[in-house]
């Protein structure tokens, strides 16, 4: 009986306070080369926050594999350079920070980023805003494809640019 | 518990373990895309070609490895090919435009073509038969397709030139004229054909 209770206690303190609207949210990433730029998105997203009282931590996770640049041979060939086979998730997971429910926010914290096996953490500013009764997160933030060991690709004898610029914009529904 | 009972949950916990680590693993039709192009499954496919025979590498790691150096190959020889085949266009009307300098500019022209037609293979055959990437979209136009499309073009092309070439030259030395002015024609419009298709299919990797 009691283990019943604690199981509903946990599930109760650590459910998800708030959910993603999926068609709405996305995960981008810009790559560039000398000749153009190009860009990846993804809306298969996995999102997770867990709120004790003020303190949040959250977690959003995509399968590279997702990712559509519009170009399936650069997709492709993404995915060969970032051993997706290997390592088929990319993840951030974010320290404990402070939120209060409050929108209109830039909220300060690290992120933990686990892509190709390798975790760095990433300082992070999360721009909470609140539009006609629509929640939205966003968060962009850069990352050196060398820092996570990826092999930079070459196209027409040109590596591309070691920078990826991210951009992430969530819609959040209050999970009641 | 006895020592028995013990041991065996060890056993059972064991052969589960081995279970789900084998069920992890990927086999090769876990990675081979379900929507790749017909080309692709006949040469890479499950029960492809080249799966029976001495070429398969046996390892979808060290196939991708491989699709990737092909494709880096394809991608300097097509550079190489681009540069010829425009040289050759412009000697070609050169040779069209000043008559004076046919006999100067004719064994250069042929002997670009050789080089030309000789790399385009050799950049078609690595993308033909490279093995299957990780992706293949269901989208109808992407700038990936439209680069295949205007292959299909620019091959067509490739692959009559030398023909029409050989043959307005032997109608221009059996002193065929009306032949040899409809096979020029021919020649050059194949050849402008051939050229933009290509370049066309050069500027659709530089799509976002």
């Amino acid at each position: 009986m009691y283990y019943f209770l604690i199981i509903f206690l946990a599930n109760f303190i650590f459910c998800n306070s708030w959910i993603i609207d999926t068609s709405y949210s996305f995960i981008n990433y810009e790559g560039s080369h000398p000749f153009h730029t190009w860009n990846g998105k993804t809306n298969d997203i996995d999102f997770n926050i867990n709120c004790e009282k003020e303190e949040c931590q959250m977690s959003v996770s995509t399968k590279l594999e997702s990712f559509d640049s519009n170009n399936d041979s650069r997709d492709s060939n993404m995915l060969y350079y970032t051993e997706s086979l290997l390592f088929p998730f990319v993840e951030i997971k974010t320290e404990y920070f402070k939120f209060n429910g409050q929108f209109n926010q830039t909220i300060t914290t690290l992120g933990k980023l686990t892509f190709h096996g390798i975790s760095i953490d990433i300082p992070l500013n999360i721009k909470l805003t609140k539009e006609n009764e629509n929640y939205w997160g966003e968060c962009n933030f850069n990352i050196n494809l060398t820092e996570f060991k990826v092999e930079r690709p070459v196209l027409l004898m040109m590596k591309i640019s070691d920078t990826i610029k991210i951009s992430t914009k969530l819609k959040l529904i209050r999970n009641e | 518990m006895t020592p028995i009972l013990k041991i065996l949950i060890f056993i059972l916990l064991n052969i589960s373990f081995c279970k789900s680590s084998l069920t992890n693993q990927l086999t090769l039709s876990d990675t081979l895309p379900k929507n790749m192009p017909i080309l692709k499954k006949i040469i890479w496919g499950n029960d492809g070609v080249f799966r029976k025979s001495f070429i398969n590498p046996e390892s979808r790691m060290k196939e991708l490895k491989i699709r990737r150096n092909m494709l880096q190959l394809h991608q300097r020889l097509a550079l190489l090919t681009m540069g010829t085949l425009a040289y050759q266009y412009h000697t070609g009307n050169e040779m069209v435009n000043n008559p004076q300098k046919y006999n100067e500019l004719k064994n250069l022209h042929m002997k670009l073509g050789y080089i030309s037609f000789t790399t385009y293979m050799g950049a078609a055959g690595l993308s033909i038969f490279a093995p299957p990437g990780l992706k293949y979209t269901q989208k109808k136009l992407t700038s990936n397709k439209i680069h295949r499309y205007l292959a299909v073009i620019h091959f067509t092309g490739m692959a009559i030139q030398p023909w029409l070439g050989y043959q307005t030259s032997v109608a221009g030395i059996e002193s065929r004229v009306d032949d040899r002015e409809k096979l020029l024609k021919m020649h050059e419009t194949v050849g402008g054909i051939t050229l933009t298709s290509y370049f066309l299919a050069f500027l659709t990797t530089l799509f976002k």
